[in-house]
């Protein structure tokens, strides 16, 4: 057999190194304005490792090894944001003001508002701080390095590690019950 | 290393990385090649293709789709490693950027008239998006064994002589 194109970039099942935990020098990538599943006007923030990252491009990387034909940029490079706040759509949501005053001292520079807005923070840095996440996924819990918050690139290497976001509730493979998937046709074994 | 370099390159493009050459004390000499634009005369198997930048390159694969797959089609049957090197500089410096790449032709705008009002369009809103463009260069990549490899204008003369293997 000849060696197939790509061999050599392709990844090895398990050999997948997780971001540090902490504080990173991003690039942001792209911003884009949409709406919620709840029609509610958010910003799609993607970002990779900056080059002067303990860990440079982290997210690119990934999609590079990335071998399915409709990829897209890893989810855990990519932050929603909401633009109003979800109790008061009068209000601008907090994460949504953190995120523009991180790219606005990270650059030093004004955010500028109107038709062009997107374009204005496509390869302009800014910090990210990651901490562990749980999030349930086909019924199980997982634990996920993703982006808690935005900073100042020039307080990442001071960023502490946040205190870990857990779902509240208890996972549902510890209540005891097993999930029958409905319209069985075997006899379940018990 | 001893560079053959096709004549075909444009004349601005070539006085630009002659100098470049020059200046790393590169031997070069001008000949037409059979495909692409930079070969090392002591490793014939490996050919760097210049493209100036992503507009270039998106017209290869879009507009003049035939004649670019001729020339990968004719490299891979001669066992001719092809690499592209796209000298685009910015914010492209990895075959992943041009996902998000944003194609100017988006920007080009023109007068049409909408309920009765005249207003600016865009002229080309099908043109081929950074994410489109990414997709089919990964095909080229997969299909022909292309490489893939970017730069800025400054650099072009001594990223080849990397590529061609200084």
């Amino acid at each position: 057999m000849q060696k197939p194109n790509g061999y050599d970039e392709v990844q090895v099942g398990g050999d997948y190194t997780p971001i540090e935990l902490g504080g990173h020098h991003l690039v942001i990538k792209g911003v884009k304005e949409q709406e919620s599943k709840t029609e509610k006007p958010m910003v799609v923030v993607a970002f990779d490792t900056a080059k002067n990252d303990k860990q440079p491009g982290y997210f690119s990387d990934q999609f590079d090894k990335d071998i399915r034909p409709e990829k897209k940029w890893p989810a855990n490079g990519t932050m929603y944001i909401l633009t109003m706040d979800s109790q008061d759509a009068n209000k601008v949501s907090k994460s949504f003001k953190s995120f523009i005053t991180a790219f606005e001292h990270s650059n030093n520079c004004e955010a500028i508002w109107g038709e062009k807005f997107c374009d204005q923070f496509k390869g302009k840095k800014i910090g990210g701080v990651f901490g562990i996440v749980e999030e349930e996924y086909n019924g199980e819990v997982k634990k996920r390095h993703k982006v808690r918050w935005f900073c100042d690139d020039n307080r990442v290497d001071s960023a502490n590690v946040p205190e870990p976001k857990l779902l509240n509730k208890a996972p549902k493979s510890a209540d005891a019950f097993v999930n029958v998937p409905e319209g069985i046709d075997e006899e379940v074994p018990f | 290393m001893t560079i053959q370099c096709d004549t075909r390159e444009h004349k601005q493009e070539w006085e630009r990385i002659k100098s470049q050459f020059d200046s790393l004390g590169v031997d070069y000499y001008r000949s037409k090649l059979w495909v692409g634009d930079y070969m090392n005369i002591d490793n014939p198997r490996v050919i760097v293709d210049r493209k100036k930048d992503l507009l270039e390159l998106c017209g290869n694969v879009t507009q003049q789709h035939e004649r670019f797959t001729r020339e990968l089609v004719r490299a891979q049957e001669k066992g001719i490693k092809l690499i592209i090197l796209c000298e685009h500089g910015e914010d492209i410096s990895k075959l992943a950027d041009v996902y998000w790449w944003h194609n100017p032709r988006f920007d080009v705008m023109e007068w049409a008239v909408k309920d009765g009002k005249p207003c600016k369009v865009q002229k080309y809103p099908q043109a081929t998006s950074g994410e489109a463009l990414y997709k089919s260069l990964c095909t080229i990549r997969d299909k022909y064994g292309i490489d893939f490899h970017f730069c800025d204008k400054q650099s072009t003369g001594y990223v080849i002589t990397q590529l061609l293997g200084a």
